[in-house]
């Protein structure tokens, strides 16, 4: 198992967003977390980064508790986060947000670069020393993934990235999101467009209120219009 | 009788539009959910029916009295009250002195240097908290009290100021599954005995069902659709808005 | 004309020594999001190193250039090895504390950082070699100027560009850049923040330290060196804007040159009097930085900082009197009363002390506790009560009873208009504009000559023939002192005192049931300006004479320390502070030499033990219990 969160609950201050929930993610599989605005996805995904406290349950991730890390050790541990707001740099030029996601992982060679990022996200290579913060919306998306891949991590978590984003730009990640699972990367995302999700999952979770409410295949989802109609339509 | 009238309000954060135009109205003692993805304006809104900000154009009226110009003191005069997404309590206060403080304000007693504050309104507080099943803790830190508490006393405070109506952002955000439906039934069970009317932002679809009268459905800005709850689950754009399908 | 060339030249001069410890400060700042007040205290370090370090390498004591140029190399080095060492013994242990506890921390480092320089190089001022080669002075205009001088003109720049450089083309200086814009994410990146801050500190001491010891052939090694220069150094950061270099690069430069140009200009007429501007070089370096924080809140080049993720400061319930705190504050007035029975003059000189700054702190608590607006320049309203009593008395001639009211009255003035200006801003802001306040009046009142005595300040002032007494105006000192720390208790739980606090815990709940917040913080500045005036003026009259200390800097620091050490959650923990404070002060002081580093220690202990204050603590545990 790449990625195992075993009843954790968490939250902000006094508040409680999740409540003894459940999630586990293999490698190279690629997996969704769907529900409504408000159930929980984000604060699962930073949770995981410890950039939320967790106040109970565990977490492991290739066979290492990192409940008790710090962020930027379980960054290095090779967990890879995109946040839903992005958070590039804006002060620094694309090639420089890049530069500063470059990591070498442990013990393997690194299968990401520039050139590489450039190549399979053509759209960037024009901007190399363009400020991050003039970037449209859309390539900001891309840099904030392209940053992250560049620490050549073996898992990702991804905060609603097709959010704001227009259909071709929405096509292009879920091309991207294709070829890092051909590569063995495991993919946790986080989303509210249920067709986008779908389209590119091997698994989906519903969570609702903090909690786990189905765990299944894409496939089993795809099928059961009571479920989406009950926790993610109106 | 219309408590409140919204009509055709915009706002736009440097260049990008948070608010288009928006209008509705709510009568006296109703309850009205307002939904959307996140984004969609429901907090900038909130901020102009209390006064927090100004709307760049379009007009709100709180009974008769034009409220547009009118900073938050005295849009709490008229009768306008509020809770927070994030419960806000004054967190070095007990619980009692939380809901005193709310009613020495409402009542202009705060340039007084000399009485105890500790002693002004404590029985209208244990009122207002014995209402709310919250009278056991009035002597208890803020800072103690599990977050479900926290939002009765934050709705305390809110009533003190005698509201006719109230703006409640998430008030079930960040509580137990439980907890969200007690706290929801006792609001509605506050609103129907004080003929109070609740405009209410909320992400919980359980709850908006259950208790909204009507429900306005906004999405970049723009109220795309309001209506009974039924109506507003049948309406395609609705379903539309929720599942993602309108970007492809 | 050529005159004007030259004041033009020394404002470049004084830009670049104040652009190396701005730019230091500011990059700290940027990254830690720590106001170091030691920093002062690096650059002085810097000074009295280099003094030592070039008299080491001066063999058989002769002076090369190379005893000059790496003694002072020697000597920025180590000062930046300081730096680390600070930062990996203390800071890093209180980065997830309440920003009022990271400045003690640093406050601690000063101190101990004075005495270590008073016990090592004595409290004589040492003056260093001129440097070889440029000892000189070049014709400019027909003037002489200093080649050393216009040496420090060209490194400024330099270090700027050097900065620049390592900042834009080394992965150290990119992965700095991206965590000043965005901590938690570049730790999502995997970036190691403990490595990146020991070492910007390190960076950051190193160039106050080159700073420091650039200065040794321009002016002797002072051990009051540390507060004048973080005081420019605070204004300067703050005039560019926090974090950002070029910004204290152009704001050294501003100031620099404003200052130069007074010197410049000299004496105006204005309205029939002369002013004479070279005189209130500080007042303009301050009018500067409120103009700046008042048009341009975040300084010139900076931004709105990005919010940190709350570091949960714990304030616990204040509580109210019960039988057994009402009858220990009983007995300990009962106490008092009888103390002048069997004390002895000395110790009732020291009562005196000991009550009048209780009164001091008690009102700087009220600002920093309740109202929450933490103040570094209190002695202003301190210095003014205390000038203001002294001025009615001798100059208007008033008699002392008068005199005495005349202080707070004036205090509450003062307060009336900074307060206006300070309440529109929050944080670390406002408590630089409060510092800035706080500079102007010590200047106007340091360079007064005619009126306030300049720096030989007042004598003569006493009290009336029937107080003249030690023991009756001990008395006096009592009633008026304990009376209003009494009434400040009162203010503190009165709807006043509440909805003070109320703005504190929670802004956007106060303001939503109707508080207008900024109009109650304003008051709070008048309540506590009158009553620290009240303790000026009693102060002024103890003692006789007065001089501008009563309003410097160091008065101000000395309360914070105070009211932090005492603990700034409770209302008795200021008084308690005051109490041990001016005892160590005094009594300690006689017996052990170096009593500012040990009370330094105490406070880097207590920070170091008790990471979210001593009070915080009890509270969480209680809360634990709970």
């Amino acid at each position: 198992m790449m990625l195992s969160i075993r009843s954790i609950s968490a939250g902000y201050g006094p508040a409680r967003v999740l409540f003894d929930l459940n999630l586990e993610l293999r490698a190279g599989e690629i997996s969704v977390i769907l529900g409504r605005n408000g159930a929980g996805k984000s604060t699962t995904l930073k949770t995981v980064m410890a950039m939320v406290p967790l106040s109970g349950g565990q977490i492991w991730f290739s066979g290492k508790r990192i409940d008790q890390r710090s962020t930027w050790e379980i960054a290095r541990a090779g967990m890879g986060y995109v946040p839903e707001e992005r958070r590039i740099f804006p002060d620094l030029s694309v090639l420089e947000n890049l530069e500063a996601g470059r990591r070498l992982p442990h013990g393997r060679a690194p299968s990401w670069s520039v050139a590489r990022i450039f190549k399979l996200l053509p759209a960037l290579a024009p901007l190399g020393e363009r400020r991050a913060g003039t970037l449209s919306g859309g390539e900001q998306q891309m840099l904030a993934v392209a940053r992250t891949l560049m620490g050549n991590p073996s898992c990702l978590l991804l905060d609603e990235p097709s959010e704001g984003l227009a259909p071709a730009v929405v096509e292009l990640l879920a091309t991207l999101v294709r070829t890092l699972r051909g590569e063995g990367m495991a993919v946790l995302l986080a989303e509210q467009n249920v067709r986008f999700a779908l389209a590119v999952s091997d698994t989906a979770h519903i969570i609702e209120k903090g909690g786990l409410r189905f765990s299944g295949t894409a496939r089993q989802l795809q099928e059961r219009a009571d479920l989406r109609a009950e926790y993610l339509a109106l | 009788m219309t408590i409140l009238r919204v009509e055709g309000i915009s706002k736009s954060y440097s260049g990008a539009l948070a608010l288009d135009n928006l209008s509705f109205e709510l009568q006296a003692g109703e309850i009205i959910a307002m939904i959307g993805p996140n984004g969609a304006g429901k907090t900038t809104c909130f901020n102009i029916l209390h006064g927090q900000l100004r709307a760049d154009s379009g007009q709100v009226f709180v009974g008769d009295a034009c409220t547009s110009r009118m900073d938050t003191p005295a849009i709490l005069r008229l009768g306008v009250g509020r809770t927070f997404q994030i419960a806000a309590t004054f967190h070095s206060f007990t619980v009692a002195e939380n809901v005193q403080m709310a009613l020495l304000a409402r009542r202009g007693l705060l340039w007084n240097l000399h009485s105890q504050a500790g002693d002004l309104c404590r029985k209208e507080a244990d009122q207002l908290l014995e209402q709310l099943g919250m009278l056991a803790h009035a002597a208890r830190a803020c800072s103690v009290l599990s977050y479900g508490d926290l939002k009765r006393v934050e709705l305390a405070m809110a009533l003190a100021g005698d509201p006719i109506l109230l703006l409640m952002d998430e008030p079930t955000a960040g509580m137990a599954p439980r907890e969200r439906l007690q706290l929801m039934a006792l609001v509605v069970r506050l609103a129907r005995e004080r003929k109070l009317s609740v405009l209410f932002t909320e992400h919980d679809m359980d709850i908006v069902f259950a208790h909204a009268d009507r429900i306005l459905l906004l999405e970049q800005g723009r109220l795309i659709c309001q209506g009974t709850p039924a109506m507003v689950r049948a309406d395609p754009r609705a379903q539309r808005a929720y599942l993602g399908d309108n970007r492809d | 004309m050529s005159s004007f060339v030259l004041q033009f030249l020394n404002g470049l001069t004084s830009a670049s020594t104040l652009f190396m410890v701005a730019a230091g400060l500011s990059l700290i700042f940027g990254i830690t999001r720590v106001l170091n007040f030691a920093h002062g205290s690096m650059y002085m370090l810097g000074i009295y190193l280099a003094y030592s370090a070039i008299g080491a390498f001066s063999v058989g004591g002769v002076l090369t250039p190379v005893a000059f140029w790496g003694g002072i190399l020697c000597a920025a080095v180590l000062v930046g090895m300081v730096g680390a060492l600070v930062e990996l013994t203390v800071l890093r242990r209180v980065y997830r504390s309440p920003e009022l506890f990271q400045l003690l921390a640093t406050f601690g480092v000063v101190l101990l950082t004075k005495d270590l320089v008073l016990w090592f190089w004595g409290p004589e001022d040492l003056l260093g070699p001129r440097a070889p080669g440029l000892g000189g002075a070049v014709e400019i205009l027909g003037s002489p100027f200093p080649e050393y001088d216009l040496f420090l003109i060209v490194v400024g720049p330099l270090i700027l560009g050097l900065l620049w450089l390592l900042l834009h083309s080394t992965r150290w200086g990119l992965l700095i850049r991206a965590a000043t814009q965005d901590r938690e994410m570049a730790a999502a990146l995997g970036i190691n923040q403990k490595l990146l801050f020991t070492s910007t500190f390190a960076l950051g001491a190193f160039l106050a330290g080159l700073g420091g010891a650039l200065q040794i052939p321009r002016e002797p090694a002072q051990h009051f060196l540390d507060f004048t220069v973080i005081v420019d150094a605070f204004v300067v950061v703050v005039v560019g804007g926090m974090g950002s270099i070029p910004g204290a690069f152009l704001a050294a430069l501003l100031i620099g040159e404003v200052k130069a140009l007074c010197i410049g200009i000299g004496e105006i007429g204005a309205f029939g009097f002369g002013i004479s501007l070279p005189k209130l070089t500080l007042v303009v370096e301050s009018l500067v930085m409120a103009a700046v924080l008042i048009f341009r809140p975040w300084g010139l080049m900076g931004r709105a900082l990005a919010v940190l993720p709350d570091a949960g400061e714990a304030r616990p319930l204040l509580a109210r009197n019960t039988a057994a705190t009402r009858m220990a504050g009983v007995a300990i007035v009962a106490a008092l009363a009888i103390t002048p029975a069997f004390a002895n003059q000395y110790s009732l000189v020291l009562l005196v002390d000991i009550l009048i700054f209780a009164l001091f702190a008690a009102s700087l608590h009220f600002l920093m506790g309740p109202s929450g607006m933490a103040s570094f320049g209190h002695a202003a309203y301190f210095g003014l009560g205390a000038y203001a009593a002294a001025l009615a008395f001798k100059q208007a001639g008033l008699p002392m009873e008068i005199s005495i009211l005349v202080g707070p009255l004036v205090a509450v003035l003062a307060a009336l208009s900074f307060g206006w200006f300070c309440v529109r801003l929050s944080g670390v802001y406002l408590a630089m504009l409060t510092l800035a306040f706080a500079q102007i009046t010590w200047s106007v009142i340091y360079q007064w000559d005619g009126f306030t005595g300049g720096s030989n300040g007042l004598v003569g002032v006493w009290p009336a023939p029937w107080l003249s007494g030690r023991i009756s105006y001990f008395y006096l000192v009592l009633l008026l002192c304990g009376g209003a720390v009494l009434i400040l208790r009162r203010i503190i739980f009165s709807p006043f005192g509440y909805a003070l606090r109320a703005c504190r815990d929670s802004p956007m709940r106060a303001a939503a049931i109707g508080i207008n917040v900024s109009r109650f913080q304003w008051m709070a500045f008048l309540v506590a300006g009158g009553f620290a005036g009240l303790a000026g003026a009693l102060f002024a009259f103890s003692k006789g004479s007065i001089s501008p200390e009563v309003l410097a800097i160091g008065q101000s620091v000395d309360g914070l320390v105070m009211v932090l050490l005492g603990g700034v959650q409770t209302i008795s923990g200021p008084l308690v502070g005051a109490a041990v404070f001016t005892w160590l002060q005094e009594l300690v002081a006689r017996h052990i030499d170096y009593w500012r580093a040990l009370l330094g220690m105490i406070i880097i202990v207590i920070v170091v033990a008790f990471p979210h204050g001593i009070v915080g603590q009890l509270f969480s545990r209680n809360r634990a219990k709970e």
